[in-house]
């Protein structure tokens, strides 16, 4: 037998690459007052949003984008992006799916994701965006009547601005990093979530975001607020065309968790991640923090991360209220010559805060993958609890896997452990699973997706099983 | 290897002063008021040279060494001075292929004083490096580690420990793996008491092609008081998929459980503490293969828990 | 079925097997018997195809292809099935998802459809019964933290699932109890067929009491060097190997 060589990932198909035929209404290319006075007009803002979005854009001014990313990448000419491009002719969001153009219904069906009522996933309500809008929400009416609001943001601007008011940038200040000002500055759709006190939401609420439009950015905006005594679990995916273009993605995303309130958060971002020479892709720049703002709160991130050109987030909670927790749950594949510069920040404010993280990494082709972590305890954090375990498995000779975690301990009643591996996938592992019958492809899709398992069983299970084909299919072509 | 041992000391006063005689095996020192520069050069492999530093100066110490460890030979430096006025070391080691070098260091340092430690240190093939580091006091502690693993079958084993009352310390370790098959094996420990705010950066980083590397890198701290911190950053760049690594850290106070059954046997609160505490310092003292030291550095541990 | 000609075989530059011939026919069962070290381990890995096992010459055909052209998985799908001495841990790779993916690896090779979900539990439960294995091991990772035992039981439970025509044990016996041991060679003997052939590969007699071989073979230094029937075992048993 040839001896089982890792050589690089062939590109394998990535079957969301597929562009919609649809007109698409831009806004004019450049970052300037009027396309922010433009986008804050098309959304049909008042007039405090528009401030707030200048406030930002002032700001933006005096700031320079960040440079410390473990990756590689020319300087972003934030002079030349689209900042706005929605589907021609949509002017406010359907009232109904029939008013929807079937082009963008069509996307989504061939992306996995019925928007269609007698076909819908069942137990899930969906908020489609499509570049700079969301065209369509499922199961409004049965969230309304149990007071849940799942809507895209523009319109929960519109319709609900007091707890927007109340929420938006209170995690992220404005003033937080170029992107995140950035986002708060052209931010186009997203999802707002409020659940009521005392409110278990019944159904999973899910984003699906899909980049459609050529040199248009995407600025998605998400704040999900979960109020006293109230639980929901949210899942965003993300796909794009394959173009030889790289496209900025720069979401900002808001979680608070009130008195006894949970949040779990699911991502499975499979952005277009260029192709075998690195050619094109999304630049992934995503600022993710949620805040455990009242006792006994949780915040669970959980993400598989294996799109992008470049994916650079770090999921964080700042864990405020005293007996918080937060989670981090992480899978990031990376392949050909993918780079991701991924981790999570656990801030320990209060008393008896815990958190949680545990980081999968796997680098194929001539990919860099690189975990990045801090975890911070307050001298007011007593009694605060860390765990920490990030294993990297390398696939081939030419990747690099490379593991950065920053442990600040001020408190003299807590505890902070931290444990990390790096490994190939044993030459034992795949004889054995070999001699039973698997090829080498398969022998090793099995393998990793147990290396994976820990995190991918914290996925909603209607998302789970999708997301260890995505795994498969990552791997697939990896081995000779 | 050596089987003859050769005992000499460099003594840090006026001037700086060799006691003993060296045979073919050369160090030139030079320097006065406390600042001396030279360098030690071994080209004897027949016998094994044990270089104690002794400090009888009044002066701060700033000390320039070049250190060229010729091939098959051994060499043990020992440091077991407390420099009242703070020091500065800068050291640059060579070793040559099939070369030994073993570095003790158990100092006590004036808690006023500020010290910093600068090793970069280069190992050809087959080559060991053993690095044990004690300190305790100091206002400030800087150390440096740079240690470039460049041929086959160069390894690296090392433990430091850092106890302190209020010191702002920050110890550096790099680990250059640039050759395949080459080893290391590190393990930090840290007691922060008091004010002490400490830091330890250690950073492995493997090199294309350096395949069958195999590394550990451990960090372990004690916060013990309120205002006391500690601040652990062990990383990992690997760039190849023949390797073994894996590092842990943690940090928190010493484990209830422990000092309960301690005090259920009738030892004080302070008692429990420090034979915690020598326990703590104590699992690494294990890896010291030199027994004479092995047991300085016990007596040490037992000295400042 | 199995023909095995002169053939020499190296692990990590160390030459092990020396011009070793065998042959087995359909249905026989094979005993290789020898001292520690003397290589008989080398035999089972080389047949399966271990990429650490270097052939440096000699010819291997099995149903009358050339094995040594051949992937590991193809071996298996032709119907050769080595049973691990040390089974290997699989972290986080559940047992039964993963039986159930063997099982169909080798029904896709007889061009049957994937086995539905109801069915292959079905089929796991009879044939976990067999061997005295609880169905809750199946929701555990593929041996991690398994006993020497239940690694055993779930190396003889695969073969049962993946009908083979030539079953290596490679030491199954070793790490066993007597009540074990007794269960095992059960499910091994009622695995007996006129089409299923056998090597056992084992140091002590004790498994050939359970299992009776039709050829025992002494294996010293890399080459038999003795070949006999049943009663050659019980006199290595009494006289030793150096013998």
């Amino acid at each position: 037998m040839n001896k089982v060589s890792k050589d690089n990932f062939q590109q394998d198909k990535y079957k969301y690459g597929f562009v919609t035929d649809i007109e698409s209404d831009k806004i004019p290319k450049g970052l300037n007052e009027d396309v922010i006075r433009l986008i804050s007009k098309k959304k049909e803002e008042p007039q405090w949003m528009l401030d707030w979005r200048l406030k930002a854009y002032e700001r933006l001014q005096h700031m320079e984008p960040p440079k410390w990313v473990k990756a590689k990448f020319d300087d972003i000419d934030f002079q030349d992006i689209y900042y706005y491009a929605s589907p021609k002719d949509f002017k406010d969001k359907p009232k109904s799916l029939d008013e929807v153009d079937p082009k963008l219904l069509e996307t989504y069906e061939k992306l996995g994701i019925p928007l269609k009522e007698q076909k819908v996933l069942a137990g899930v309500a969906v908020d489609a965006v499509f570049d700079s809008v969301s065209v369509a929400t499922t199961f409004k009416d049965k969230l309304d009547e149990i007071g849940v609001i799942f809507c895209p943001i523009s319109e929960a601007i519109r319709k609900h601005p007091d707890l927007v008011k109340k929420y938006l940038g209170t995690v992220i200040p404005v003033t937080d990093h170029y992107y995140a000002t950035l986002n708060s500055a052209v931010f186009s759709d997203g999802s707002f979530v409020y659940i009521p006190k005392g409110v278990k939401c019944p159904m999973e609420l899910s984003t699906y975001f899909r980049i459609n439009a050529s040199e248009t950015g995407q600025f998605e905006r998400t704040l999900i607020v979960a109020d006293e005594g109230s639980y929901v679990s949210y899942l965003e995916g993300c796909t794009a065309p394959m173009r030889d273009e790289n496209q900025l993605h720069a979401a900002n995303v808001e979680l608070v968790a009130l008195d006894n309130a949970e949040i779990k958060y699911s991502t499975v971002q499979n952005w277009y991640p260029g192709d075998e020479n690195g050619v094109g892709g999304i630049y992934n720049f995503v600022t993710k923090r949620g805040l455990c703002k009242g006792v006994n709160s949780k915040i669970s991130w959980t993400q598989v991360e294996t799109g992008s050109a470049i994916t650079w987030k770090y999921p964080s909670c700042i864990l405020r209220g005293d007996n918080s927790t937060g989670e981090f749950y992480s899978v990031a594949i990376t392949n050909n010559y993918q780079q991701a510069d991924t981790g999570t920040k656990m801030i320990h404010l209060g008393k008896n805060t815990k958190s949680r993280i545990i980081s999968k990494g796997i680098s194929a082709g001539k990919s860099s993958n690189t975990y990045r972590g801090l975890v911070s305890f307050n001298k007011r954090a007593k009694n605060a609890k860390n765990y920490t375990q990030c294993d990297s498995l390398l696939v081939g000779g030419k990747c690099s896997a490379h593991t950065i975690p920053l442990t600040e301990n001020g408190s003299n009643d807590s505890s902070i452990e931290h444990e990390a591996t790096t490994s190939k996938i044993s030459d034992e592992q795949l004889f054995y699973v070999m001699q039973r019958g698997l090829d080498a492809e398969a022998a090793q899709g099995l393998i990793v997706n147990g290396f994976c398992k820990e995190v991918l069983q914290k996925l909603p299970m209607e998302f789970a099983v999708e997301a260890q084909k995505l795994v498969n299919i990552s791997l697939e072509g990896s081995v000779g | 290897m050596s089987e003859k041992i050769l005992n000499c000391s460099l003594i840090f006063s006026d001037v700086i002063e060799l006691e003993g005689s060296l045979t073919k095996n050369k160090i030139n020192l030079k320097g006065e008021q406390g600042n001396f520069d030279g360098s030690i050069k071994l080209t004897d492999s027949t016998e094994r040279l044990i270089v104690n530093l002794i400090n009888k100066s009044d002066f701060k110490i700033n000390l320039s060494l070049n250190i060229d460890v010729g091939p098959n030979c051994f060499l043990e430096i020992r440091d077991e001075s407390n420099y009242d006025n703070g020091s500065e070391f800068k050291i640059e080691s060579k070793l040559n292929k099939d070369s030994i070098f073993e570095l003790f260091r158990l100092n006590k340092f004036n808690p006023e004083s500020v010290n910093s430690f600068n090793h970069k240190i280069d190992l050809s093939g087959n080559c060991e490096f053993r690095d044990f580091n004690f300190s305790n006091g100091s206002q400030e502690m800087n150390s440096k580690t740079i240690i470039s693993l460049k041929e086959k079958n160069a390894s690296y084993i090392g433990s430091g420990a850092v106890i302190s009352n209020s010191t702002n310390a920050k110890n550096e370790l790099i680990i250059n793996h640039l050759s395949k098959s080459a080893k290391s094996d590190c393990s930090f420990k840290t007691v922060s008491r008091g004010k002490s705010n400490i830091t330890f950066s250690g950073m492995v980083f493997v090199d294309k092609d350096c395949s069958d590397t195999e590394s550990t890198q451990i960090s372990k701290g004690l916060v013990m008081d309120e205002e006391a911190r500690i601040n652990l950053i062990p990383m990992l760049d690997i760039n190849n998929d023949d390797v073994v690594c894996a590092h842990g850290a943690a940090s928190g106070k010493p484990d209830e459980n422990i000092l309960f059954y301690l005090k259920s046997r009738g030892i004080s609160k302070e008692d429990a503490e420090k034979i915690y505490i020598e326990g703590f310092l104590g699992e690494f003292v294990d890896k010291i293969s030199n027994d004479e030291m092995q047991k300085k550095a016990f007596n040490y541990i037992t000295s400042i828990s | 079925m199995l023909e095995i000609k002169k053939l020499n075989v190296s692990v990590e530059d160390k030459h092990i097997l020396k011009d070793l011939s065998l042959n087995i026919g359909k249905g026989e069962i094979h005993a290789i018997m020898g001292p520690n070290g003397s290589g008989k381990s080398t035999i089972a890995h080389t047949l399966a195809g271990n990429p650490n096992y270097l052939v440096q010459s000699g010819q291997i055909e099995f149903h009358n292809k050339n094995l040594l052209e051949l992937d590991p998985s193809d071996r298996s799908l032709l119907g050769l099935f080595l049973a691990f001495q040390y089974p290997i841990e699989l972290p986080g790779v559940t047992n039964a998802t993963y039986l159930k993916q063997i099982v169909n690896v080798h029904r896709k090779k007889e061009g049957l459809d994937p086995i539905d979900a109801g069915e292959f539990l079905k089929l796991l439960r009879e044939k976990s019964k067999r061997l005295d294995i609880p169905m809750d091991m199946h929701s555990r990772f593929v041996n991690t933290g398994f006993s020497g035992g239940e690694k055993k039981k779930n190396e003889v439970l695969q073969m049962d699932l993946l009908n083979p025509s030539l079953v290596i044990m490679d030491e199954t016996d070793s790490g066993l109890d007597v009540d074990a041991l007794k269960s095992t060679s059960e499910a091994v003997n009622q695995l007996r067929s006129s089409d299923r052939s056998f090597i056992i590969i084992t140091h002590y007699l004790r498994l050939l009491e359970y299992i009776e071989p039709d050829f025992v073979h002494v294996f010293q230094d890399g080459a038999i060097v003795e070949s006999g029937d049943k009663s050659l075992a019980s006199r290595i048993d009494q006289e030793g190997y150096a013998g």
